[in-house]
């Protein structure tokens, strides 16, 4: 019933229809914007990849092939559009305190929903440890639950290539998480009373 | 990277067959080091999955729309700019092709203007003459031709960005 209300707001907007589209991005711009997010670090170079990322995806809409479900077509889309934005910005990853400074200054209303808990934090400092394509695909695997081959689809890798980067993806994880509960634990050593 | 056991395990459970699965229950009874470790990726698992999608302030859709009325907006301007920019262009080759006399005297315009239609059709008529004897003109017949190529060339090199800048379909309005 979904697919088949998809499809017909697919072909209504391929031939031009602004609002058919505006209601295929009301409902998509959630995982979109999640996947620029967890790639840019910050909401404001996440909400123009997100934006730009439909912009192509509507301009590009009669290059879709309706066997691909939509959402996979569109999150491929917004993963080119992140790696551009890194390429052109060169976005460096200078850790949670750079990310922090800029999610404030770029994204202040309080309607965003900031990812607030501490574990959330360290998730995302976390991820940013690794490489943009091992970002992609870890994200894909744990936030979209995708499979291999969906993940080399999205990602234009092989089915072996997913693999091996989430494989050396959690070795890193692994690493980074490793080391920031040792640092905890030393903080903590220093901070209570002997 | 620091060198694990766990590196030589699928470290996510949905790949491990069942053969693999009793395997490593045997080796985690061996090793408390793998149980560690493996304990220690389990709780950075659970992490990844419990995180929350973040989503964009309110009204993302209606930005976007907004954002495709501006990009429409723009475009439709650039066009407008394309085709006076090609008029004045092809206003400005067609003065040149009726000469700068007409400058000098600007009431003979309508005779200038008769001048240079029979000099480019005095120019067809001397590139046919050269067909017809071609063994006798062959430097002023190559002139000729190449004169009339480029001139053609740069018609349709007209025409076409006309059709592309000026006038193109648009797909779904941005480009």
């Amino acid at each position: 019933m979904v697919r088949d209300d998809e499809t017909a707001l697919i072909t209504a907007a391929a031939e031009g229809d602004g609002d058919a589209f505006g209601e295929i991005v009301e409902r998509y711009h959630k995982p979109v914007y999640n996947l620029c997010y967890r790639l840019l670090g910050n909401h404001g170079d996440a909400e123009d990849a997100s934006q730009e990322a439909f912009m192509k995806a509507y301009k590009g809409l009669k290059k879709y092939d309706p066997k691909r479900p939509f959402i996979s077509w569109m999150l491929a889309i917004a993963y080119n559009q992140c790696m551009d934005q890194l390429r052109r910005r060169r976005i460096s990853w200078v850790g949670l305190e750079a990310l922090f400074n800029r999610s404030d200054q770029q994204s202040p209303s309080a309607e965003t929903t900031v990812v607030a808990s501490g574990e959330a934090e360290r998730v995302q400092e976390a991820l940013s440890a690794l490489s943009t394509k091992d970002r992609a695909a870890v994200v894909l695997r744990y936030w979209y639950d995708y499979s291999y081959d969906e993940i080399a689809e999205t990602l234009s890798l092989t089915n072996s290539a997913v693999k091996s980067r989430l494989h050396r993806a959690r070795r890193e994880l692994m690493d980074v998480w490793t080391a920031e509960q040792l640092a905890l634990g030393e903080g903590q050593n220093e901070i209570s009373p002997a | 990277m620091k060198s694990r056991q766990l590196d030589h395990w699928p470290m996510d459970k949905r790949d491990l067959t069942a053969a693999e699965k009793e395997r490593l229950e045997r080796e985690l009874k061996k090793s408390p080091e793998l149980r560690k470790e493996l304990s220690a990726w389990q709780a950075i698992e659970a992490s990844l999955q419990e995180a929350p999608m973040v989503s964009p302030e309110r009204g993302f859709a209606r930005r976007w729309q907004t954002r495709l009325a501006a990009r429409r907006e723009r475009r439709s301007q650039r066009q407008v700019n394309w085709l006076l920019g090609l008029l004045m262009m092809g206003a400005l080759s067609a003065l040149l092709l009726i000469g700068l006399d007409t400058l000098a005297s600007p009431a003979q315009l309508g005779s200038a203007v008769i001048e240079s239609v029979l000099r480019v059709g005095k120019l067809i008529g001397s590139g046919a003459r050269y067909l017809a004897i071609l063994g006798d003109g062959w430097p002023a017949f190559v002139g000729a031709l190449a004169l009339s190529a480029a001139l053609a060339w740069v018609s349709v090199l007209w025409v076409a960005a006309m059709y592309r800048y000026a006038f193109g379909q648009i797909q779904n309005g941005v480009r």
